[in-house]
């Protein structure tokens, strides 16, 4: 910490154009990859511009007329609007409060698994479904969980008297998104947690064994207070994606019955995309940023509050 | 998908932000060898393109053609991002109605009047007005046609089903079953019988999907009833799922359910998908849909399918079940399928689009062109197979044609019932009589026994202008609420009262009202085209 400082410190003092000029093969490597950012990141954003104006492919995104906020407007009065929002932030939370807490609590258990033989098993096999899509996720699970598949057997052998129809009830369905998301997710989310675990000082552990310290205790009093920077991360951003329900999940596995909970904003958004309705999609899309911006600056004061500015990401 | 998306978009808004100064105005002098920029229904093939029509093409007409490649699942977004960033082909292949509305709105295709297409394209204009002239309706954008449907003579025909005739035998009924009673009583003994006398209980008698157009399509059939379609009568169009018949279907099924005939898990089926596999397992001994004529040498059929799972198993075609009134058949597509439009600087080009038009019509109208622009030319690509006297007796491919990917990059497509990429509209059809393979025919006409399909009123329910705002939450309600019933979880009896709810409340009162000026201008459109 103090390292940086000093150095920073002392650019400043010189000049930075004789900074440039003594480092300028240096720079010359950052160019490649500020272009793509530019051209990648930046130049696209001129395209919410769209969400303002009556688009029409041909007459491009400057030579459209204006609407102002008549594609938004159209959006929220739309009939389907309070069910998808609805809909949206009910699976999206849900999946939050389960799919966020649950690769935490695997990376403590890993961590007290010391043959790294089993322990590296069990990381690659829990990563592995992260690699699938949902398209042949989507398959699998509609197999495993139909009315006479292999799930529902096995809950009649345990002495179920009824098979449970996960993709006719609504109430199965979204329990159904939460499990698969949490089996699609938590492998790969404990890889940044066992990296903070990692970090810890031995010596820290060391000194509470001595002190007589279970494992529990440890945990508790060591592991999570050091990595809960890095949690407190990992929430703020997945905050910011607050109105991502999960489209490629849901688009592979839902059906027409489970239309009223199951339509979400991308599902909305790809049907006007398809009627070629670009300004209603990007009017859409731009509202899901900002309501994620929204979120992470909240969070994020919120966190700089409880914590007195140690942690949070700004 | 979502990221494939936003890419497109994002490419799209890009291009288009730079696009508008580099507008080129072309006309075409007579003289000159004329280039045209070809973008035909697309193909599966991956690779070098095989160019041994492109050249019979050129040197039959005259021309130089570049045509534009495209694989199927590829051709909406790459088709959409070259008319976005100003390419704009000379023929554009559009697969929906839907897609020439917004490619004539965004200006990119050309508008075209019948009298030109008469004048230029005659036999592509006859053959249309002779087969299914409510076609032109697909082309046509407020009032004005930007286009030439086409036809795919095979959806006019009635969906064929499948039983397992070994069972039918097993459980004691030896004729395919003619009438909904009939077909009742054998999904039953299906479901109760052993049919596959493995002593347990594990056979149900039938499944079926939910998607609009294929749920239980046959079983509504037999009531006449069409659920989501629009249904002329006297009283204007009317919408199925609000005809009385449309109930009556509805018992049959949820007493069909009730007493365990349809498998549980026809919610998430889909016909060719888990609905086929479930079939060929022998876990249901009759399919919708599936049957008519077959490629032996195919392994995914799902005939041949079934027989290697179970080599006693005998699979016969059959043709929908008769209702309480004789009635039979239910949802088709028909014969109108896509539509072939021009790039709007033809509007300016009259010399290039008759070109186009002249090279469309012979293709229609000289068989030997026609054949020579979808099977390639005989010695070279293909030869009589041994006894056949024609092209409908069968064909074998000469080598390396053999290797169906090396057809698909050479746009090689033996089927004379709907649009190739080098001949996007329709033979006559005498020609496709000619040309299909007799077998083919066969099967289907002993198969169908006379039964016909009906199509929508408007032939795509989704013709209507509103139809995109609120036909989605339409069907799924309406789905929703059926499978509601056939499940028991709500009475039959409260359908109507629901469905009609629903229908008022989300929109449905508004297409309806659509359908009065829809119905008028496809009557003037008809008129104007038959005309002389």
């Amino acid at each position: 910490m103090i390292m940086t400082k000093k150095y920073t410190s002392y650019k400043i003092k010189k000049s930075s154009f004789i900074g440039i000029k003594k480092h300028w093969q240096l720079l010359l490597f950052l160019l490649p990859g500020l272009i793509a950012l530019i051209l990648f990141n930046y130049l696209p954003m001129g395209g919410i511009l769209v969400a303002f104006k009556d688009y029409r492919i041909r007459d491009g995104i400057f030579g459209s007329d204006w609407v102002g906020f008549a594609n938004f407007q159209k959006m929220f009065t739309g009939m389907e609007f309070p069910r998808i929002l609805k809909n949206t932030i009910v699976i999206s939370f849900l999946k939050l409060i389960t799919s966020f807490p649950a690769p935490i609590i695997l990376a403590l258990l890993l961590n007290e698994i010391h043959n790294s033989k089993i322990k590296k098993c069990v990381q690659t096999i829990s990563y592995l479904p992260h690699f699938f899509s949902w398209i042949i996720l989507g398959n699998i699970f509609t197999m495993l969980f139909s009315i006479e598949g292999p799930v529902n057997s096995v809950l009649k052998m345990l002495g179920l008297n009824e098979s449970i129809a996960f993709f006719k009830s609504e109430g199965w369905f979204i329990f159904l998104l939460i499990v698969t998301n949490i089996y699609q997710t938590v492998g790969w989310g404990t890889i940044i947690y066992l990296a903070a675990i990692s970090g810890i000082d031995n010596s820290l552990i060391e000194a509470a064994t001595i002190d007589g310290a279970g494992r529990f205790k440890q945990v508790i009093h060591i592991i999570i207070p050091t990595i809960m920077p890095t949690v407190t991360t990992v929430l703020i951003l997945n905050l910011g994606g607050i109105l991502n329900a999960g489209f490629d999940q849901i688009y592979n596995l839902y059906n027409p019955t489970l239309y009223n909970v199951a339509d979400i904003i991308d599902t909305y958004v790809l049907r006007q995309l398809s009627e070629n309705n670009y300004s209603i999609g990007t009017a859409v899309g731009l509202f899901k940023s900002v309501v994620g911006l929204i979120f992470v600056f909240a969070t994020n004061k919120i966190v700089n509050k409880l914590s007195d500015d140690e942690m949070g990401i700004m | 998908m979502k990221r494939k998306l936003s890419l497109v978009l994002a490419l799209i808004v890009m291009v288009t932000g730079f696009a508008g100064c580099s507008k080129k105005e072309t006309t075409t002098d007579p003289n000159e060898k004329i280039t045209i920029r070809w973008m035909g229904f697309p193909i599966d093939g991956v690779g070098t393109p095989d160019e041994t029509i492109e050249k019979y093409i050129e040197e039959k007409f005259n021309v130089n053609l570049e045509p534009i490649f495209i694989t199927y699942g590829e051709y909406q977004d790459k088709k959409a991002m070259m008319l976005a960033g100003d390419d704009i082909p000379d023929l554009i292949y559009e697969f929906d109605p839907s897609n020439v509305v917004q490619d004539a709105e965004q200006g990119f295709i050309a508008k075209i009047s019948y009298e030109t297409i008469k004048q230029y394209a005659p036999d592509v204009y006859n053959i249309i007005n002779e087969t299914e002239p409510r076609a032109w309706s697909y082309s046509r954008v407020d009032g004005e046609n930007f286009g030439i449907p086409n036809l795919a003579y095979e959806n006019n025909n009635v969906k064929i089903g499948l039983w397992r005739e070994d069972w039918l035998k097993n459980v004691g009924i030896d004729k395919i079953p003619e009438t909904i009673d009939e077909m009742g009583d054998a999904l039953y003994k299906f479901t109760y019988n052993d049919p596959d006398g493995n002593g347990v209980d594990d056979t149900y008698g039938m499944t079926g999907a939910i998607s609009w157009n294929a749920m239980f399509q046959d079983i509504f059939g037999a009531y006449g009833a069409m659920p989501f379609d629009w249904v002329k009568t006297e009283d204007g169009n009317v919408y199925g799922g609000l005809q009385q018949n449309t109930v009556e279907a509805l018992t049959t099924l949820t007493n069909w359910y009730k007493q365990g005939l349809i498998h549980p898990d026809f919610i998430t089926d889909s016909v060719s998908g888990t609905a086929k596999e479930k079939f060929a397992n022998g876990k249901i001994g009759f399919i919708n849909q599936l049957g008519g004529y077959y490629d032996e040498t195919d392994k995914t059929a799902i005939q041949n399918l079934t027989k290697s799972l179970n080599p006693n198993a005998i699979v016969t075609d059959a043709h929908p079940v008769k209702g309480p009134e004789g009635k039979s058949g239910g949802f088709i597509w028909g014969s109108a399928a896509h539509i072939v439009a021009f790039g709007r600087h033809l509007e300016d080009d009259e010399v290039k689009l008759q070109k186009i038009l002249e090279i469309l019509n012979t293709m229609v109208s000289d068989e030997e062109v026609m054949k020579a622009v979808r099977l390639g030319e005989e010695g070279v690509t293909y030869k009589l197979a041994e006894g056949s006297e024609s092209i409908a007796d069968g064909i074998e491919w000469i080598s390396p044609y053999d290797d169906s990917e090396i057809r698909n990059t050479a746009g090689i497509v033996n089927n004379f019932s709907s649009a190739t990429f080098f001949m996007p509209v329709s033979p006559s059809f005498e020609a496709y009589e000619k040309y299909t393979l007799k077998a083919k025919i066969d099967a289907y006409n002993k198969a169908a026994n006379g039964a016909k399909g009906t199509t929508d009123a408007f032939l795509k329910p989704d013709l209507l202008p509103s139809s995109a705002d609120y036909f989605t939450t339409l069907r799924n309600a309406q789905i929703k609420l059926m499978v509601d019933i056939i499940t028991g979880t709500k009475p039959i009896d409260s359908y109507m009262e629901e469905f009609t709810q629903t229908w008022e409340q989300y929109g449905g009162k508004i297409l309806e009202e659509e359908t009065v000026p829809l119905a008028e201008d496809i009557d003037a459109m008809l008129k104007e085209v038959v005309a002389e």
